[in-house]
Parts: C-alpha cells; structure tokens; sequence
C-alpha cells in the first residue's frame, strides 16, 4: 500500500453522528476524493446519489449497530451500497454517534479482497482502524465526552502504509 | 462553509431522498419485528430464501424494495410492515338531504334534561326554536 501520510479530521457534526474523515497532506480529504470521483460519472452518479442519501439519514437517526452487523473475521470495516449496485463507500462505525468515512470504488469482483478498486481503500480503513485503536490503548487519543457527545481527542496524525 | 457532502446533497433527486429514508423506516421497522421475535438475520435470510449477505445488504437502508418483496416479508415473519391509510371518499352535500333541527324548548326550561326526561320527548318535535345568550 501506498504512503498516506495525514490527519483524522471532524468533517460533519450533526446532533445524531459525528463525521470524521482521513485527510492525507496536501490532497483533499478521503470522503471529497469519493465525492470527487463519481459527481460527474454518468454512470455511477445516481449511485452517488444514493450514498449520500443514505448518509443524511444516518447523520438524522444516528448509528443502528444492527445495520453495520459484520461477521467474525471481516474486521470493522463496513461499507455504504446504493441498493444491490456496484459502488461502495468504505467507513468504520463507531458507537451510536461517530462515524469515519474512507474512500471507495466500482467493486468488481465479489470479494472485496480480490476487487483491485476498492481493496486499497479497504484495507486503508483496516490499518487507520487498527492505529487509532492501539492509541485508545495507550492513551495517545481518547473519547472526550463534551454536551454529551463523545469526541476523538489526542494524536490524529497517521502515516498508514509503506512510509519507511 | 459547507462541505462538498453538503453541497451535493443539494443536488440529490428528492424523489431518491425520500426513497432511501422509507428504506431507512422499512429495515428499522424489520430490525425491531426480528428483534421483538428474537430473530436473526440468518433466521430470516432463510426464511426468505436468501443469503445472509443479501439480508446484510438490504438492511443498511439503501435498498429499493418491491411491493412484492414487503409482502413476502410480511407473511414469513407474520406481521405488516408497511401500513397505507385506507381512502375515504369525500360526500357531495345533497341539499335535500340536510333536514331541519328542531329543539323542545319546554325542556330547556333552565334545568338540565335527565336521560329519562329525553326519552319520554324524543318523538315530540315542537317548535322551530332560536337561540339568544344572556350574560
């Protein structure tokens, strides 16, 4: 996987969902770059459409756990469809209330581990996952609870992939 | 500043809006029969002869479903899902048909009627009767 290096940023607060996004240094953020690649897309925009749509609910009702059900072994990444459609919208729900939203692509193929267009941004999402776990862990970033919404607080600079 | 999500959302079909938000109120109110009847997903993906990946699918809330599709849900778990108000049709007013009230003044001498009272005069029309208010 390629270097990213960034910041987690608060993108989109609602009363029901707080919208964080990962954006690398010098680029747009991660949910723009999805935006980016279909708002003219003759093909995939209605898709787009139903993405978004679907978004605006979740930032009215909040996150429903029993939606984002995910079987042992698929990790926590889950990912947004437009009905039985091919685009997928990658995040990480997090609780009832935050949400953290990736990148995507057409998948192809029916695992999205052998789709060459959303696998990269899955496993983005795996690897940011895991670090901002680890950093939960040790303390370096914590859930800071402000008019009873919780907030990630700390150290959300990342560099995620090959970098060295 | 708006977001670029925002912007766009502007920009989305409100029929497409409208659609996903009932798919949100059809797989909320399916989530709360499975939860209710200590269901599954994977109870019910059989039920409706399904994957449980394509149950996991419809459930994020995205999914257009057809009326035949609610109507096999609704006879596998045995309850409705999906409830439209019955038309009513509105009555032309036929002129003719709207009759004269008539009041027996004798009973409303300034003390409330008793049902008994009501009974005994309830086939007596007396007079064309108007009303004034002293205060």
């Amino acid at each position: 996987m390629n270097c990213y290096k960034g910041r987690l940023i608060e993108y989109l607060e609602t009363p029901e969902l707080t919208i964080y996004t990962f954006k690398p240094k010098g680029e747009e953020c991660l949910f723009d770059q999805f935006i980016g690649k279909f708002e003219t897309d003759a093909v995939y925009r209605n898709d787009l459409n139903i993405i978004l749509a679907a978004i605006k609910e979740l930032t009215k009702r909040g996150i429903d756990h029993r939606r984002f059900f995910r079987k042992k072994g698929e990790g926590p990444i889950d990912a947004i469809p437009p009905g039985n459609n091919e685009l997928r919208l990658y995040c990480v729900p997090y609780g009832r209330n935050t949400i953290i939203i990736g990148n995507g692509g057409v998948k192809k193929a029916l695992r999205v581990q052998d789709c060459p267009n959303c696998r990269p941004h899955w496993e983005f999402l795996i690897q940011l996952d895991a670090k901002i776990q680890d950093r939960i862990r040790s303390g370096d970033i914590v859930w800071l609870e402000t008019n009873g919404k919780q907030k990630l607080v700390g150290e959300l600079y990342f560099e995620i992939g090959n970098c060295e | 500043m708006a977001t670029k999500f925002e912007k766009l959302l502007n920009e989305v079909p409100a029929e497409t809006s409208l659609m996903v938000s009932k798919s949100f109120d059809v797989t909320e109110r399916i989530l709360n029969i499975l939860d209710e009847k200590g269901m599954t997903q994977k109870d019910f993906a059989r039920l409706m002869g399904k994957k449980e990946s394509e149950i996991c699918k419809w459930m994020k809330g995205t999914h257009n479903f057809t009326l035949e599709t609610i109507s096999k849900i609704e006879l596998v778990l045995g309850e409705t899902i999906l409830q439209v108000p019955k038309a009513v049709y509105p009555v032309e007013s036929d002129p003719a048909s709207i009759k004269e009230v008539y009041f027996d003044a004798k009973l409303q001498g300034g003390s409330p009627i008793s049902p008994k009272e009501l009974a005994s005069h309830k086939n007596i029309i007396i007079n064309r009767f108007s009303f004034s208010l002293e205060i």
